[in-house]
């Protein structure tokens, strides 16, 4: 009974978080728009479903990724063996990584860009190694006690050496294979890991030392996709690559639920074994470590698994919620919009969208959470995802305007990152790991198709533009602007408490 | 009729075992805090970092004997006494601010009659 009351409390939760998907789409639809859009009544039931989606994966993430992740890292923490706990992440960056389905989607289109010189599978390979090699370091970094702003000082600054030299086909992909790698499920148990880790060692802060292993794995694929992208294009062949560029090209968001031998449901069963491969890798990381290594039952081991299931199942709700609900109104509006020839709607509904998918992003929502714990009343949940979301509407009207522009996409990045670089060493402190993680959490499940979907939109309707160069990017700019409004306000926050002090 | 204070620090992984031990010894609800414990001497982990294991710290009021029982029960069932499992005692508890320490003890003995007969054989 409580826990159904708990579960009613987290769907009226959930509901208010997408408040303002409808209020944005409401309001483009009714005033600038001025029409009813047609079946608006299964776009109705989408968004219920993806209400009841975000309550289900919330939940699931309460009772089964958070507590697992921190039970594994005090088990580590007691066992004490560092290089145990180095593989255990190595492997847990590795398997987050090799499977997911947005980081193979990139890893085609590579291919298919570059004319054959990457290929897909190696690329795929090398960014989870990087993944995991940087989570293994990032766990030593909790350990030590190192503030992140060095390593991510230091790491962007290649970054933006690397993308001076990388080829300009190159540059977009790498920057949004760094954002898709994190996916909505990896999040929270990444970050459950890192500030489990930093609870159970005196004299570390789950704030200062326990986020930033989710910020290192997305900034290293960025380095490691260029300096692959540089090899290959200083020394490799280019090939014909025929097969899949028509898949690849074609934006069409598919059938909500494919028939499998006549039967929805079927269907929709098979979808859900198909969610569930994709986080297989991560579950069998845990288990080998769990029983393997650390030799002991999960502690409320059918609270776990049934939290599995609900992160699974509410998931999957949400992704089909967004495809009968959000994805056909964002497509038609930006097609009418678009038609409508005034450019400046098109900022508007990029920085509205943007805005909205964020607020709604469920992983946010959770690691927002945790971040307010973690700060014990120094931050607000909220207001951290008000700031994020600000952040990725301001990136992705900034990415529309370079598409829309046509210029090129190392100025901006890098100018975008000298500003993060900048403001990483004027934030204070406790905000740095908490910021680049962020900046990672942002681009997953939702804002990830929807984003892509815009950029390859403007990209094909806009003359002279190559929806392969022009299209991608997008998902970097929803990625750097959030670090830059968190830093920007706990500089501001920072600054009033000064000013506050100073007068008598 | 004297009051008394539970308190059960168990380790993270046996609190759904605790509490369980309290309910079936009739307990009407308690509250749970997280927190972290560490050991003399120090137990060191990596760098020579001293480790806190996650605990939780369950408190409830309740009469005499049965937050005796529990806190026996919880010892001696959960094995508390064991390195990293924690430790379950009572506090004599002076002033009540009104709570019906009778009722309370009442409506413990009619609600787990047949549960505490059993805990009792073993």
């Amino acid at each position: 009974m409580n826990q159904f009351r708990d579960f009613l409390h987290l769907l009226n939760h959930a509901f208010r978080n997408l408040l303002p998907i409808i209020l944005v789409v409401g309001i483009f639809q009714f005033v600038i728009i001025r029409q009813v859009p047609d079946e608006w009544l299964p776009m109705a039931v989408g968004l219920l479903v993806v209400v009841l989606g975000v309550a289900l994966f919330l939940q699931g993430l309460e009772l089964g990724i958070f507590p697992i992740g921190k039970n594994l890292s005090n088990e580590f923490a007691r066992k004490g063996s560092l290089p145990l706990l180095m593989i255990f992440g190595f492997c847990l960056g590795f398997a987050a990584v090799v499977a997911e389905p947005a980081l193979i989607a990139v890893a085609s289109q590579a291919e298919i860009i570059s004319e054959g010189r990457i290929s897909a599978l190696t690329l795929r390979l090398l960014v989870a190694v990087s993944v995991g090699l940087v989570v293994a370091l990032g766990v030593v970094r909790i350990l030590l006690g190192h503030s992140l702003h060095w390593y991510m000082i230091i790491g962007y600054i290649v970054v933006v050496i690397v993308t001076f030299f990388a080829p300009e086909e190159i540059v977009g992909l790498a920057y949004d294979s760094g954002g898709v790698t994190t996916n909505i499920v990896t999040v929270p148990l990444i970050a459950a890991l890192g500030i489990g880790l930093a609870v159970s060692v005196r004299g570390r802060n789950p704030l200062i030392h326990g986020f930033g292993l989710v910020g290192l794995a997305v900034m290293v694929p960025m380095i490691s996709v260029q300096i692959y992208g540089i090899i290959v294009y200083s020394f490799g062949e280019a090939r014909e690559v025929v097969e899949g560029i028509a898949e690849a090209v074609d934006p069409e968001v598919t059938e909500v639920v494919q028939e499998v031998a006549g039967s929805v449901l079927l269907g929709m069963l098979r979808d859900l074994m198909i969610m569930f491969r994709d986080v297989l890798p991560i579950i069998a990381v845990v288990l080998v470590f769990q029983y393997l290594v650390i030799r002991k039952h999960i502690a409320h081991l059918h609270k776990v698994m049934g939290g599995f299931l609900l992160v699974i199942v509410g998931l999957y709700a949400f992704v089909v919620g967004l495809k009968m609900g959000l994805f056909p109104i964002g497509q038609s509006m930006a097609e009418q919009l678009i038609g409508l020839d005034r450019w400046i709607f098109v900022y508007l509904f990029a920085f509205a969208i943007g805005f909205a998918t964020t607020m709604a992003e469920p992983a946010l929502i959770a690691i927002g959470q945790k971040a307010e714990e973690a700060a014990k009343g120094r931050l607000n949940g909220n207001t951290i995802r008000i700031l994020v979301a600000l952040g990725v509407a301001v990136g992705i009207t900034v990415g529309v305007h370079r598409i829309i522009a046509g210029d090129s996409i190392h100025y901006y990045i890098m100018a975008g990152y000298a500003v993060v670089i900048l403001l990483t060493f004027l934030s204070p402190k406790y905000i740095v790991a908490l910021a680049y993680d962020l900046g990672g959490v942002t681009t997953s499940e939702v804002t990830v198709p929807l984003v892509t979907a815009l950029g390859i939109g403007l990209a094909t309707h806009i003359e002279g533009r190559n929806v392969m160069i022009d299209g991608f990017g997008l998902i970097a700019f929803a990625s750097i602007f959030p670090i830059i409004s968190v830093m920007l306000y706990a500089i501001a926050v920072e600054l009033l408490n000064r000013w506050r002090g100073t007068e008598p | 009729m004297k009051a008394m204070l539970l308190v059960a620090v168990v380790a993270d992984e046996l609190e759904e075992a605790a509490r369980e031990i309290a309910r079936r010894e009739g307990a009407r609800g308690m509250t749970l805090l997280s927190a972290r414990g560490m050991s003399f001497p120090e137990h060191i982990t990596f760098f020579g970092l001293t480790y806190l294991g996650a605990e939780t710290v369950l408190v409830a009021l309740l009469d005499e004997a049965t937050a005796a029982r529990v806190a026996e029960r919880m010892n001696v069932e959960l094995e508390l006494l064991e390195p990293f499992k924690g430790l379950a005692f009572c506090l004599p508890v002076s002033g009540t601010g009104g709570i019906d320490i009778q009722a309370l003890r009442q409506h413990i003995t009619e609600h787990a009659p047949a549960e505490r007969l059993e805990g009792g054989a073993r």
